[in-house]
């Protein structure tokens, strides 16, 4: 991929444990020409393998994981990838989940009802910064 | 001569004695002031014009010259010289006669202008007709009596059964020369005329024989103690029962000049009878001489002037008519001489033959009494007494009668009054509502009313027999003979206690005796009062409030919850029950006046203001509170207390139960609750919440690929659906999730809810105010059943109301935290009675000793406000 700068495209990495969101986030995201997901995890353990194995520039953080909290993961992946961007897209919109994302580091906080076209705005937004 | 030279200027004319100065040698008045005018209504000018004669009554005149002439002559006189007070008859200008009391005294010689001598007498006057009138009506008969013997001139002897003389009227020395004291303790046969003596004793024997007022007529000649015979006609009335008098009562009158006169008659009759048909020319000188007997007797009874004494002939007509007469009938003797007696009767008395029928009984037995209402001139009537008696001549025929009367309208008039007020006092007396009894000294009944009878159940004969010491019950007797000895003594003039009687039937009544002591004159102790009062149904209505009270009692110390009694103004226990104590761990002396937050393990403050409160309320329930037993220990209760008002003092009850083991099982069902709360929220959220939100992301995929516009248009209304679906689920689920809060503070559970409700409500304003004093401190429970609260209060308004602008507060009132929502919704108004949401809302506010106080106006909005009573160390 090296030396490709035509169109860099954005790398995207998802956390979601609800299977069928996350293979419908997966056709989402695949279908876009200007984003790679380059990775998927269904749970807390899974996301950190990852994190340490690949670069991403965004990553689409759930909540509620079954082995944890999502937002404790943002410190891992500011770790190995500090400029990543952290989009939580959240079914409950808990306000003390909410306020610890935030606290946490955060970028956007999104809810999973949300349009999908502004999914994908927001995750361009963080992705490109 | 003015008052000024009397030295008495200013008083002459302010005294309400009269004034009066006369000159003695005029007879005229010089001085005469107001008060004078007031008595006898001659005025000023009036008065100095009269000659003071005008003021004595004609039958006093003469008396009155001579009186001061002699003054006049010699500068003295008796009643001048004594200053006696003087009791007098006076003549007003009306006419009318007055009583006045009068005393006189000399003035030092005053020189007129012609250098000569002259004497004035001063007499201070006054007026005591109303004081006679009273004194008359209040006299006891007795003593009337007595002065009507002392004045007569009758002589009246009380003697006893032996004919010992225990009394006689000074009038008997005028009549037979011995002083009354001389006589008195001699027998009476030592007077009597030998010749006498068996006939008197015979007219004793018979009077002795008829007690009581049956008077026998009585004759005899007694000797004067200068040694000649008086011949006495009277009456006798054995008077030896009455208590009274106890003795022989003798009524006599000197007659020895009407015997003489009588036996000149009968002896010139003799000689008439003897020498009529030769000596014809003597019987005008025996006729004179009749007549000039008669002449004698005639000035004896005309000197009688309270007696009416006339004659009438054996047909009725009056023949002669005494001065006593007039003044009494009001005839004038030329008036009435030769007409008939009968004038003198009432019609009614005519019309049944009275005049006749006492000549009759007369001219029968010697003697009628003439007792009766008789016909003044003037048509008026009087109530007159005396006798007829047949007058004959020594031939025995019937010359005609002789008639003696006194006016006792006056003495009638009083004793009618008398009788009047006694039976007023009689008929009080009989139809008291209470029971009123004469008591001897020893105790016996005397006098007693019917309300008695009916209190002590003996009827009157039964009762008098007895003491009221035989039917007072045994144990109240001492204190009741303790306090009538001390009325005795004169040391207490009443007393009154309550005591009980037993009635005849043998049950016992309760009586209030108020007792105390009449006393005679001299001082000495006559008889008791006693007024008594049935008290028995107070004494029932007594018994049962204590039995009731009893009771009370018997709840109070078995009841299982803590209770006692504070004074709420010095704020110490002043009662405690059993229960309290065991839970404390207390003895009942060490809590008796212990302070109030001693006891309670809260902060004095908070328990004062807790106090205050109850008061105000009437009615207060802690639902927790700590109570400090003695080991320091705390114990968990609900309390409930009321204000008592004892008048003066208000007091407060309280209540306290152990809630202990309520609190445990009532946490394990809260944590039994939240659990399962909190596994449904989970469940939710991670199940059905993250299908619907992978649906709508599904179905706007679905959405994104379509070509076809209208499909689009389905899709994105499905999507809508889902998501208004998964909305609801959400704010389901946040509610279920405020867990485990207890220990956050409430302003920021408050905060964080204002925040949530804001993100679930972008199009509506929700501003949150925070006021001063509020505590950062977690409210625990309370808090969280609070929040809860306030999160309802905030759905309705945000669904229900439609409300555009909420605004959240907490602030401080006191000791109490205020959370209030306010909307500017649609409101409701009275006649939108709160739902099952508002009414349910109020329950669990109380359950948490909260009020919930909702105000709301159609238009206007919305208000809940929570009142939440903070306690120990949670003010701000």
């Amino acid at each position: 991929m090296t030396g490709e700068a035509v169109t860099k495209r954005i790398r995207a990495m998802l956390v979601e444990d609800h299977p069928d969101f996350r293979a419908l986030m997966g056709v989402l995201l695949n279908s876009q020409s200007d984003i790679n997901l380059v990775a998927q995890a269904g749970s807390l353990a899974e996301a950190r393998d990852h994190a340490a194995t690949f670069e991403f520039d965004v990553v689409i953080l759930d909540l509620g994981l079954p082995d944890g909290h999502g937002e404790d993961l943002i410190a891992d992946f500011r770790r190995s990838n500090p400029d990543v961007g952290v989009l939580i897209l959240s079914a409950s919109l808990d306000p003390a989940g909410i306020e610890k994302a935030t606290r946490l580091g955060a970028d956007e906080i999104m809810d999973k009802l949300a349009p999908l076209e502004e999914v994908l705005g927001t995750v361009r937004r963080l992705g490109s910064a | 001569l003015r008052p000024r030279d009397l030295g008495i200027g200013h008083l002459f004319e302010r005294v309400r004695d009269a004034i009066i100065v006369a000159d003695a040698h005029t007879g005229r008045i010089v001085l005469w002031n107001p008060a004078a005018t007031e008595i006898f209504g001659y005025s000023v000018s009036e008065a100095l014009e009269m000659d003071v004669e005008e003021l004595v009554p004609e039958r006093l005149r003469e008396r009155h010259r001579a009186g001061l002439a002699r003054y006049r002559e010699t500068g003295h006189g008796p009643y001048v010289d004594s200053r006696e007070l003087l009791d007098l008859p006076a003549l007003r200008k009306s006419g009318g006669e007055i009583r006045i009391e009068m005393s006189l005294s000399t003035i030092e010689p005053v020189r007129d202008v012609g250098d000569e001598e002259r004497r004035y007498a001063l007499a201070v006057v006054r007026d005591i007709t109303e004081r006679k009138t009273t004194e008359e009506a209040l006299r006891e008969s007795e003593e009337r009596f007595h002065a009507l013997v002392q004045n007569s001139l009758d002589i009246v002897m009380v003697t006893d059964a032996q004919g010992t003389i225990r009394y006689v009227s000074p009038s008997v020395e005028r009549v037979l020369g011995y002083r009354s004291e001389e006589m008195v303790g001699t027998s009476t046969a030592e007077y009597v005329h030998p010749e006498d003596l068996e006939g008197a004793l015979g007219e004793l024997a018979e009077a002795a024989a008829k007690p009581g007022v049956h008077p026998v007529a009585v004759e005899t000649r007694v000797r004067h103690k200068e040694g000649s015979w008086r011949h006495l006609e009277g009456i006798a009335n054995n008077l030896l029962d009455d208590p009274v008098v106890g003795g022989m009562v003798f009524n006599h009158r000197d007659v020895t000049e009407r015997k003489r006169g009588e036996e000149e008659i009968r002896s010139l009759n003799e000689e008439l009878e003897n020498r009529v048909k030769e000596r014809t020319a003597r019987l005008e000188t025996a006729l004179a001489e009749l007549r000039s007997s008669e002449e004698r007797y005639r000035l004896l009874v005309e000197s009688a002037e309270d007696y009416a004494i006339f004659m009438v002939d054996p047909g009725g007509r009056v023949l002669d008519w005494n001065a006593g007469a007039e003044r009494i009938f009001g005839y004038k003797e030329e008036d009435i001489v030769g007409e008939q007696g009968s004038i003198l009767f009432t019609p009614e008395d005519i019309r049944s033959g009275a005049p006749e029928r006492e000549l009759e009984k007369a001219r029968e037995e010697g003697r009628a009494a003439d007792e009766r209402s008789h016909l003044r001139k003037d048509g008026s009537r009087f109530w007159a007494s005396g006798f007829v008696r047949p007058v004959r001549d020594s031939a025995g025929n019937l010359r005609g009668f002789a008639k003696v009367a006194r006016d006792i309208t006056e003495r009638r008039r009083t004793e009618d009054e008398l009788r009047a007020s006694e039976e007023r006092f009689r008929a009080t007396f009989d139809q008291a509502a209470v029971g009123v009894a004469h008591l001897g000294l020893d105790g016996r009944w005397l006098r007693v009313n019917n309300k008695l009878f009916e209190i002590t159940g003996y009827p009157r004969e039964e009762l008098l027999q007895k003491t009221f010491q035989d039917i007072t019950h045994s144990d109240d007797l001492g204190a009741d003979l303790e306090q009538a000895r001390q009325l005795l003594a004169g040391e207490i003039e009443t007393y009154s206690m309550e005591k009980r009687y037993i009635k005849k039937d043998g049950s016992t009544v309760w009586i209030n005796l108020t007792g105390s002591l009449v006393r005679e004159p001299s001082g000495e102790p006559a008889y008791f009062i006693a007024v008594i009062e049935d008290i028995s149904e107070r004494k029932k209505a007594e018994e049962a409030l204590s039995q009731s009270e009893s009771r009370y009692r018997a709840v109070v110390e078995q009841s299982a919850d803590g209770i006692y009694l504070v004074d709420a103004g010095a704020g110490r226990i002043l009662e405690t029950n059993p229960a309290l104590r065991d839970m404390l761990g207390y003895g009942a002396e060490e809590l008796r006046g212990m302070e109030l937050h001693g006891i309670v393990a809260h902060d004095p403050e908070d328990v004062y203001a807790n106090v205050e409160r109850t008061l105000r309320e009437g009615w207060r329930f802690i639902r927790e509170r700590g109570y400090r037993r003695k080991d320091g220990s705390v114990v968990e209760v609900e309390v409930a207390a009321s204000a008592i008002d004892y008048g003066d003092t208000q007091v407060i009850c309280a209540a306290i139960r152990d809630i202990t083991e309520r609190k445990r099982a009532e946490e394990a069902r809260r944590e039994i609750r939240d659990a399962e709360r909190r596994r449904i929220a989970r469940d939710l959220h991670d199940g059905v919440l993250q299908d619907l939100s992978y649906t709508a992301a599904a179905i706007g995929l679905l959405m994104l690929q379509a070509d076809e516009e209208k499909l689009k248009e389905q899709l994105q209304a499905v999507i809508d659906a889902v998501r208004r679906g998964a909305e609801g689920l959400r704010e389901v689920v946040n509610d279920l999730r405020i867990e485990d809060e207890d220990g956050r503070p409430f302003a920021e559970m408050v905060e964080s809810l204002v925040r949530r409700n804001r993100t679930m409500a972008k199009h509506v304003e929700i501003s949150m105010d925070v006021g001063e004093r509020v505590p950062a401190t977690p409210l625990g429970e309370i808090g969280t059943q609070a929040s809860r609260l306030m999160q309802e209060a905030l759905t309705n308004a945000r669904r229900h109301a439609g409300a555009k602008r909420i605004s959240v507060s907490l602030r401080m009132d006191g000791l109490e935290l205020i959370a209030e929502v306010a909307d500017d919704g649609v409101g409701f108004g009275p006649e939108t009675l709160p739902g099952v949401g508002l009414s349910s809302m109020r329950e669990r506010a109380a359950v948490i000793g909260c009020d919930l106080e909702i105000e709301s106006e159609k238009e206007w909005g919305t208000r809940v406000r929570l009142r939440i009573p903070l306690s120990e160390g949670l003010q701000g």
